[in-house]
């Protein structure tokens, strides 16, 4: 079996499948939106049956969220990062950028429950050029005096982004250099609880975390992540840890092209744009899973039509096809709905088939799962973790 | 009265015509060589047709800093003057390329391709780092 990305859905199929025995191999271009993630996990933000019911076409209808805690037993033997939270109920966690998000699971390094806070004080520092967006709003949002927001200037000689903040402190000198700025400018005495943004330490960050608790004497937390996310990277180096612990191999390079017989995909032309020598490989596999996300990890493009980039499949938008839709209509938004353009997607079968516009299955040996599937706005919804792992456990599995 | 302003007019003219080709006889200063070196130190440089032709794939950059986190020589060079991969690229976003305020850091990219290899919207880092190396040094 081949997979096309290795994002979170990519991934999960290939460990799917591998566990069953399958020769897997996994090609990508490069890194795709699951780089970008905040560090939290949603699985719904209301009850399952309710994001059933209040969307028709979500990739939810397909997928059999029974297994659910199955799927994440197996990702999580092969993750090398530790996540927390429950299936059950969603927990509220505080943004850098000040805001509250639902989620079901977060990394442990930002597994701080507002609600279990009670009455405690926190206090929330900001990077000062970094994230001096700490606002007002999330204090009052949370109960006024309870959460303070201050800026710290230590990186105001160097920092140009989140990530390198982040490598510098992985270094526990460093670390011990901003505890102490830490305590010279703020009493700490008031507070419970020191939240951070997420930029302590890159490889190492349980043991930074551990290292600044252990100078401050308070525990500290980091902030889910917005824009240039450290816990994005973390994430997807960790996938790929995944990958090579299960013994998959990655192939670098993009889907050019495919050869096929009839219905059935028989080789995929591959080419490493990134060596010297243009080198050109071809694989071929029974079962080929595309996992190339949505418009960031350009799963889906414009070009003279919105199209799926690497079979050229149609795209759908609550089952209507969309290719000859016009830009504008794709971005309008209804009132109780959002913007068709995120939302559109590959119409699928039972079995994660892709379909035509006729409702005929496009290639018999293809099998699609994560954010490229249709009904679900990755950016927004409050789905896209349960989406991914379902679907590429699902892809996986199928694929046998 | 309008007839004699264009009159004086046109005399003027003339004169600055007369002008113009004398001395210019005399300072004669053209050519691509003194044209280039008028704008060195604006670091202004003609661009070949080919070059020009790669533009659009090198103005692909939506600086989501993905290349940053691979690039050793980001982190080696951390406490002096740099610049990162994506800020290189990003500037490649915009109508001119400025190469003059990307010099220091190529001065220690290595070449290794790591942030080419992660980056989700395939902007040909290595041949912009290329470009910038081949300009940077003139
Ligand atoms: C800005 C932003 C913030 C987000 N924040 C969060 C968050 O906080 N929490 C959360 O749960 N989710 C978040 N998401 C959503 C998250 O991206 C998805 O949930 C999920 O991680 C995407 O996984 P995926 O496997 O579908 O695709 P991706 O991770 O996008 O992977 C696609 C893969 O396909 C490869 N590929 C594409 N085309 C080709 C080709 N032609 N040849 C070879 N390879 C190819 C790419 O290189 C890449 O490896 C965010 C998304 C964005 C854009
Ligand atoms: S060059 Fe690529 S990886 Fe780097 S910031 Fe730009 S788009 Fe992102
Ligand atoms: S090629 Fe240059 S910029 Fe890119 S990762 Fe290597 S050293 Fe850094």
């Amino acid at each position: 079996m081949v997979v096309i990305g290795s994002g979170l859905s990519g991934v999960m199929a290939a460990l799917r499948a591998s566990s069953q025995g399958k020769k897997v191999a996994v090609v990508r271009k490069g890194w795709g939106a699951s780089a970008l993630t905040g560090g939290v996990f949603e699985i719904s933000e209301t009850s399952l049956s309710k994001t059933k019911e209040d969307n028709p076409t979500h990739p939810y209808h397909l997928l059999d969220l029974e297994v659910l805690p199955t799927a994440f037993e197996l990702f999580k033997k092969y993750f090398p990062l530790k996540v927390q939270g429950s299936y059950t109920e969603n927990h509220l966690f505080l943004s850098d950028m000040g805001m509250v998000r639902r989620a079901a699971f977060a990394m442990e390094s930002q597994f701080l429950d507002f609600r279990t806070v009670g009455r405690k004080k926190v206090l929330a520092l900001g990077v000062h050029p970094l994230h001096s967006s700490f606002g007002n709003f999330s204090g009052d949002f949370l109960g006024g005096e309870q959460v303070t927001f201050a800026s710290l200037p230590w990186f105001q000689e160097t920092p140009l982004l989140p990530s390198m903040v982040a490598k510098k402190l992985d270094h526990p000198d460093e670390v011990r250099k901003l505890a102490q700025q830490i305590k010279s400018k703020f009493q700490l005495h008031p507070y419970a609880i020191l939240l951070l943004p997420p930029v302590l330490g890159f490889d190492f960050f349980s043991d930074m975390k551990r290292e600044l608790e252990h100078h401050l004497g308070l525990p500290v937390y980091e902030t889910v992540a917005t824009y240039h996310s450290v816990p994005g990277l973390r994430f997807q180096k960790a996938l790929d840890a995944s990958l090579h612990k299960a013994s998959i191999p990655i192939i670098q390079g993009k889907v050019k092209n495919f050869e096929h017989q009839k219905k059935k995909i028989t080789l995929l032309r591959v080419c490493d744009e990134s060596s010297p020598q243009l080198n050109e490989t071809t694989l071929e596999a029974d079962t080929f899973v595309l996992a190339t996300g949505k418009f960031f990890s350009g799963g889906i493009q414009k070009q003279k039509e919105f199209l799926e980039t690497v079979f050229g499949l149609p795209l759908f938008f609550e089952n209507e096809p969309i290719h000859n839709w016009e830009s504008q209509k794709l971005l309008k938004k209804k009132f109780f709905k959002s913007q068709p353009l995120f939302q559109c997607g590959l119409k699928t079968d039972k079995n994660l088939i892709p379909l035509n516009e006729f409702g005929e299955m496009c290639f018999e040996n293809v099998r699609a799962c994560g954010t490229i599937l249709q009904g679900f706005d990755p950016t927004h919804d409050g789905t896209r973790f349960g989406v991914q792992l379902l679907s590429g456990y699902k892809a996986g599995d199928m694929a046998v | 009265m309008k007839g004699l302003k264009l009159c004086y007019a046109k005399i003027n003219l003339a004169f600055a015509v007369i002008l113009h080709f004398a001395f210019k006889k005399w300072f004669r200063r053209r050519g691509l060589t003194h044209f280039l070196k008028a704008y060195q130190k604006d670091r202004v440089f003609p661009l070949l047709g080919e070059e020009r032709q790669k533009f659009s794939s090198y103005s692909n950059c939506i600086f989501c800093g993905l290349c940053v986190s691979q690039c050793e020589v980001t982190d080696l060079n951390f406490y002096q003057k740099f610049l990162t991969p994506a800020n290189i690229a990003f500037s490649y976003t915009k109508s001119l390329p400025e190469v003059s305020s990307n010099i220091d850091f190529v001065a220690h990219c290595s070449s290794c391709r790591a942030c080419e290899k992660v980056c989700p919207t395939g902007v040909p880092l290595n041949s912009i780092l290329q470009f910038v190396k081949a300009h940077a040094s003139f």
